[in-house]
């Protein structure tokens, strides 16, 4: 799998506050990976220096094999970013920002015109003439999708791009990125953890200035839990009463039984018990935990 | 050189959308017709004031008083209004966080800088061509003209000095990115300028001369040839204040 992004000990200091402490981060093409974090904790510093708005203390960032550099980094060429409050020009329209926007990145006349119309398309503003000064926030969002996406960057960074929207916004915004995660990588930002669960392939968590996980969201999900779910063919409460003098730890949620099983050997011991007590299986499945619950946890 | 152009465009059609252009028109145009207008009136004006009886032997207006009009108004009026109408043009987009996105894709931060500086530049040469036009062509249908002397160098001292005011606008601009920081630095600066003009020697140099030599030159006291040196340093000073705002922008945290 090609790493599109790479940050290798990246330190940023502001004054004495350490914002970011030696953080490691490796990010695989074309998956949409989640930066999930509480306010503060350093998610939008990290991408302003991956964007090169920022100066490192330590460490280095290189984008599609092209190392950041403060001020004017080439590695931009390969990104498209959406800032958690995108401001626009408000004497323009959707299709005349995205025009200056495909100016600046030295787009041919003849190129720009199909994607500006293919990108509106995708985002919902094809028949939106009026001026941006009388977009909604959810409409500066989507305008804001579609010029990151305009010079089709191999990397898309959004930052928290559902923060302030309500629930249909939200929605609408997290199907583009799924959607757009066709043609490059997107790396967001959220502290809404359910978001990052619904579309993400990867997640990192940053709290404190490090990051405490990161890892594919399926892995993130297994590996913390030692619980299964079971249903029988005889109702759980009756279950739950003969298996009431064994030493397993477990509880009824939801007519299934939740039986906490932490390695092979006690996973086996259950199964024999209730071979013992000829009790039959139904359907048995480890149980995932949310992410919400993980990062809870991280959290104390 | 698209990029340039392209964000051009974009600065040409802002400052449209947020009426510069309008005011411009109208107070250049305002002060271009004020100034011999005043001129004209003056003596007519005293006299109607005067207590009933008294005898004021008022000379008869000539072609000078309505250009000492000029070099009244526009300096005094026209330019400052002209500084503060320019003295947000980057601290509005560095508050509102408009120029991020740009910068992002590419967008050169030098070419902000000169598109923003070559822009009011133009406003500035409209503003004081169209003041010129308008104070010379009603200043001809009055009086003879002929005895005036340097005429287009005085303006174009006036337009230098107004040249360097705003480049130190921009450079204070993008320094404290507040909208009174341009305005507070050319202030300082001009307060800087008329301290110096306290030592008379300062006069061999000091680009305030463009501003209070004007009349000397249009009765013919003064020669182009006296104030070259003040106006090749506004110049020089107008360029290098452009590059130091180029420096500090680029290394600025966005």
């Amino acid at each position: 799998m090609t790493i599109v992004v790479q940050i290798n000990g990246v330190t940023k200091r502001f004054g004495d506050h350490e914002v970011l402490k030696d953080i490691h981060l490796h990010i695989p093409e074309h998956t949409v990976f989640g930066f999930v974090g509480a306010n503060g904790s350093g998610k939008t510093t990290l991408m302003k220096c991956m964007l090169g708005l920022l100066p490192l203390n330590a460490g280095s960032i290189t984008i599609a094999g092209e190392s950041v550099t403060f001020g004017e980094t080439k590695s931009n060429q390969y990104v498209g970013y959406l800032p958690d409050v995108p401001e626009f020009y408000p004497f323009y329209n959707a299709t005349q920002y995205l025009e200056l926007c495909a100016v600046i990145t030295n787009m041919t006349k003849t190129e720009r015109r199909g994607r500006i119309r293919e990108l509106l398309e995708l985002v919902g503003l094809a028949d939106t003439t009026s001026f941006i000064s009388t977009y909604s926030r959810g409409m500066k969002q989507r305008l804001g999708i579609a010029q990151a996406l305009l010079n089709r960057p191999k990397l898309l960074i959004c930052d928290e791009p559902t923060s302030a929207l309500d629930p249909a916004g939200r929605a609408q915004i997290l199907s583009i990125l799924k959607q757009a995660k066709a043609e490059t990588t997107v790396f967001f930002s959220t502290h809404i953890v359910s978001d990052a669960e619904q579309i993400c392939d990867h997640v990192a968590m940053l709290h404190e200035g490090t990051i405490i996980f990161q890892d594919e969201l399926t892995n993130l999900k297994q590996r913390i839990t030692g619980e299964f779910v079971f249903t029988f063919t005889i109702p759980v409460a009756e279950v739950h009463d003969r298996l009431q003098n064994t030493p397993f730890e477990m509880k009824i949620d939801s007519d299934q039984l939740v039986v906490s099983l932490l390695d092979e050997s006690t996973q086996l011991a259950f199964m024999q018990e209730l071979t013992n007590q000829k009790i039959l299986i139904q359907s048995m499945q480890p149980k995932t935990r949310l992410l919400e619950q993980l990062v809870l946890e991280v959290l104390g | 050189m698209n990029q340039w152009f392209g964000f051009l465009k974009k600065e040409w059609f802002e400052s449209v959308k947020t009426y510069k252009l309008l005011l411009v028109i109208v107070i250049f145009s305002i002060l271009g017709i004020l100034n011999p207008f005043t001129a004209k009136i003056t003596p007519t004006l005293l006299e109607q004031f005067m207590p009933e009886g008294t005898f004021v032997n008022l000379p008869e207006p000539t072609a000078l008083d309505s250009w000492l009009q000029f070099y009244k108004n526009v300096p005094q009026m026209g330019l400052i209004v002209f500084i503060l109408l320019f003295s947000t043009m980057m601290s509005k987009e560095l508050e509102k966080g408009t120029l991020v996105i740009l910068l992002t894709k590419g967008l050169h931060r030098s070419t902000v800088i000169t598109a923003k500086f070559f822009m009011a530049l133009c406003y500035w040469t409209l503003a004081i061509t169209l003041s010129f036009t308008i104070t010379y062509a009603y200043t001809a249908y009055y009086w003879d003209q002929s005895q005036l002397q340097h005429l287009l160098f005085a303006v174009s001292c006036l337009y230098v000095f107004g040249i360097l005011l705003l480049a130190v606008t921009l450079w204070g601009n993008t320094l404290f990115a507040t909208p009174y920081g341009g305005t507070l630095v050319t202030l300082l600066v001009v307060i800087a300028l008329f301290i110096a003009a306290i030592f008379p020697k300062s006069a061999n140099w000091n680009p305030l001369e463009l501003l209070t030599a004007t009349t000397q030159l249009l009765t013919g006291e003064l020669t182009p040839s006296d104030l070259w040196i003040p106006y090749i340093i506004a110049l020089f000073a107008a360029i290098f204040v452009v590059l130091l705002t180029m420096t500090h922008f680029k290394r600025k945290l966005l």
